[in-house]
């Protein structure tokens, strides 16, 4: 009736991550963890695993003489996010 | 029904809002040219009047300091920003599309001689109206809708009272919308 839903993604903190990085260019982790209210080791080690799977990409730069990191979704995460998205949608209206 | 499905769901909703929602605020942009082109105008208007023989020299002082400001603001925003949305940086884009445009009609002004300053306030509408459409901003619209209308004003009327129109087309499309994100901004509303 309907796919399984991806399980990197059927977790709550890494589907927000995906969710805010699928409206954005680019964000900066701290924007992530402000808007996820995540802790900074729970929030790394999701976006690693996230960027493991090649969901998103991580940027590491400096602002100033401070280390930032940087992450923005891949082409393999949008489709990731659009079946997600499109497989939660026929698991809620199997009908369809 | 699965109970996490749903608050997935409703996350995702929440969290594209979020995101979505932010917009840095760009007002410095439109109050800097704003204010640089109208004071050149009405400063060239008034050099034409009296005669005086350095009538083309207010633009090249002005607008290199508005520049050099305008990269100022550029890398301040960089440093500051967090996130960048795709709204952002198809403005960005389309700024620097207008730029180019700009530069050629006013390279080209001997070509062009009186018509030119009606095409730049078309040029003006163009990315006025756009900027409106990605920040959902009506006074950004009716700036749009008068550099239009006085754009075909301009074509009927002598150079000198096509400064003091551009000057008036900079202010509403420019310098009010401006003042309108800056105070929006500041109220942390949504522009």
């Amino acid at each position: 009736m309907y796919n399984n839903l991806d399980p990197l993604l059927h977790s709550q903190l890494r589907l927000a991550i995906v969710s805010i990085l699928i409206s954005v260019e680019e964000a900066e982790f701290s924007f992530l963890q402000e808007k996820t209210e995540s802790t900074s080791g729970n929030l790394s080690v999701q976006v690693d695993k996230l960027k493991e799977a090649g969901y998103i990409k991580v940027i590491k730069t400096y602002k100033g003489k401070y280390p930032l990191t940087k992450c923005a979704i891949t082409k393999k995460g949008i489709k990731a996010f659009d079946e997600y998205v499109a497989n939660i949608q026929r698991y809620l209206k199997p009908n369809k | 029904m699965d109970t996490q499905t749903v608050q997935n769901l409703e996350l995702i909703q929440k969290m594209i809002k979020t995101a979505q929602r932010r917009f840095a605020d760009q007002s410095n942009f439109y109050l800097l040219w704003g204010f640089a082109i109208s004071l050149a105008c009405i400063i060239q208007y008034i050099l034409m009047k009296i005669n005086s023989p350095y009538i083309n020299l207010v633009w090249l002082v002005i607008i290199p300091i508005a520049l050099v400001l305008q990269v100022i603001f550029v890398v301040k925003k960089r440093k500051t920003e967090r996130v960048r949305t795709h709204i952002e940086s198809l403005m960005g884009k389309m700024w620097i599309a207008f730029g180019i445009s700009l530069g050629i009609v006013l390279s080209f002004a001997g070509h062009l001689k009186e018509n030119t300053y009606p095409i730049v306030l078309c040029l003006y509408a163009i990315s006025v109206f756009v900027a409106g459409g990605a920040l959902q901003l009506t006074s950004l619209y009716v700036g749009a809708v008068c550099c239009w209308v006085l754009a075909i004003v301009s074509f009927f009327v002598p150079f000198e009272t096509q400064l003091l129109l551009l000057a008036a087309a900079v202010i509403v499309a420019y310098v009010i919308p401006g003042i309108i994100i800056k105070s929006a901004y500041r109220n942390n509303q949504d522009v």
